[in-house]
């Protein structure tokens, strides 16, 4: 929980309040880059556009909703303008899946089934994906997906569900000796 | 209850947002049911399996490599965007003022207030923090006054990951005691009555860090490293928590203050 007289020292344009309270959230926008995009580098790059994009724009922050959620939105807005990017670049979903098995590299114990997993993630539509990330990987409530997505409450719901349900099937079907379609 | 109604309140269940009501009905409906019942439980797996998904953490110093370009006005930098600067702006524009309105009185007067400023002035002309720091330094294992040990040669990269800055406890404080600072992880951070004031640039990992007051506005962080050779080498920070300016220097320089 970021401390509101931070909030309000750097809407008042104080630099320091400002620089702190990109270090609160780069850890939190970092995580929803990795998982939208599935590589390290590319999560890098789109965090520290989406960072850069908080400190420009953040006298518009109206203090409508958490800050957290806020700069939420501003990272999922800066992965995927990249993923649109990198996929005019590398259309082949295959690609995708090998630059995600590699993103996680060493630093993270991994099984079979989590690495499937995430590459089932990745297939999701964008909206889908971004809900069942920000519900994960974030731990948002339905209302915090809401802001985060800028979507009413319903809509953010039957993203999460729709994309819970095909995980469920694509699962289902691993088990049963298939492979993620 | 039909099983249509069911597979959304499955979904809800997932996510606790059943009340307990909702939750009984739920769980009837589901011991009479087979089919809803293994829906449910492919669900529950599902759910399960993207709760242990790794909390991916970011490389170190994503935010501190980004400052050099915090500072720099863009010419493509939104317009609402502006206010992020102008204190910063403002404070030099008030110098100056200070400044031009002793150089009304006389052009001698002016000469003679350089020294005066001198800081203010020398920060417009040194690039803020510039390395990117490759990876979080160890937590201190010993704890000296002013001095922190810390692992020789670093601990390799994989290791370090995930790991993040944390206390180590061990303060120091300003002459007038107003300020405490420590060494968190690899930077230095500075408290006025708990309250963080000032957090320094990352450093590469070092073997030994000191610290030392030399006034209220002037700490002096001496990073030293050295490599497996035994080759010794390493920075000094010169750090203002005030106005948070950080000069940094090659160890061995005396100047500054």
């Amino acid at each position: 929980m970021i401390e509101e007289s931070w909030v309000r020292r750097a809407q008042e344009g104080d630099r320091k309040a400002l620089i702190r309270l990109l270090r609160k959230v780069e850890a939190p926008v970092y995580r929803t880059a990795y998982y939208i995009l599935g590589d390290e580098q590319d999560a890098k790059d789109a965090s520290q556009d989406a960072l850069l994009r908080i400190y420009r724009r953040f006298s518009t922050f109206r203090g409508d909703s958490k800050v957290e959620t806020w700069a939420q939105r501003i990272a999922i807005r800066a992965a995927i303008d990249l993923t649109r990017k990198r996929t005019r670049t590398l259309p082949l979903a295959e690609e995708a899946g090998a630059k995600l098995d590699r993103g996680l590299g060493s630093s993270v114990e991994r099984s079979g089934i989590a690495s499937d997993i995430r590459q089932a993630i990745r297939r999701l539509p964008e909206s889908q994906r971004t809900a069942v990330i920000l519900r994960y990987l974030q731990d948002y409530t339905y209302d915090e997906i809401a802001e985060a997505m800028d979507l009413p409450l319903n809509t953010v719901k039957s993203h999460l569900f729709r994309g819970r349900k095909k995980l469920r099937e694509w699962l289902a079907d691993y088990k049963e000796g298939g492979v993620i379609p | 209850m039909n099983c249509e109604t069911v597979q959304e309140w499955i979904q809800r269940d997932m996510d606790n947002e059943l009340n307990p009501r909702e939750e009984e009905a739920l769980y009837e409906h589901l011991a009479d049911c087979p089919d809803c019942m293994k829906k449910y439980d492919a669900m529950k797996r599902i759910s399960w399996e993207l709760e242990r998904l790794p909390r991916v953490s970011p490389p170190a110093g994503l935010v501190d490599e980004l400052l050099p370009h915090l500072e720099q006005p863009s010419p493509d930098r939104e317009g609402s965007s502006k206010k992020a600067e102008p204190e910063l702006w403002n404070k030099k524009v008030r110098w100056w003022w200070i400044g031009a309105a002793g150089t009304a009185a006389s052009l001698l007067m002016a000469i003679w207030l350089v020294p005066i400023f001198p800081s203010e002035w020398e920060t417009s002309s040194v690039p803020s923090s510039t390395k990117p720091a490759q990876e979080s330094g160890p937590d201190p294992s010993e704890k000296g006054t002013g001095t922190i040990q810390s692992n020789e040669t670093g601990l390799p990269e994989s290791d370090q990951k995930g790991k993040s800055d944390s206390p180590s406890g061990d303060s120091t404080a300003s002459p007038s005691g107003q300020f405490l600072a420590a060494v968190e992880g690899n930077r230095v951070v500075v408290r006025d009555q708990g309250e963080e004031v000032y957090r320094s640039s990352s450093w590469k990992p070092a073997s030994d860090v000191k610290l030392e007051w030399r006034s209220d506005r002037s700490l002096r962080v001496e990073i030293h490293r050295k490599s497996k050779s035994g080759e010794r080498s390493g920075e000094v920070l010169l750090i203002d928590p005030v106005s948070g300016e950080e000069i940094q220097q090659p160890l061995g320089e005396q100047t500054g203050g």
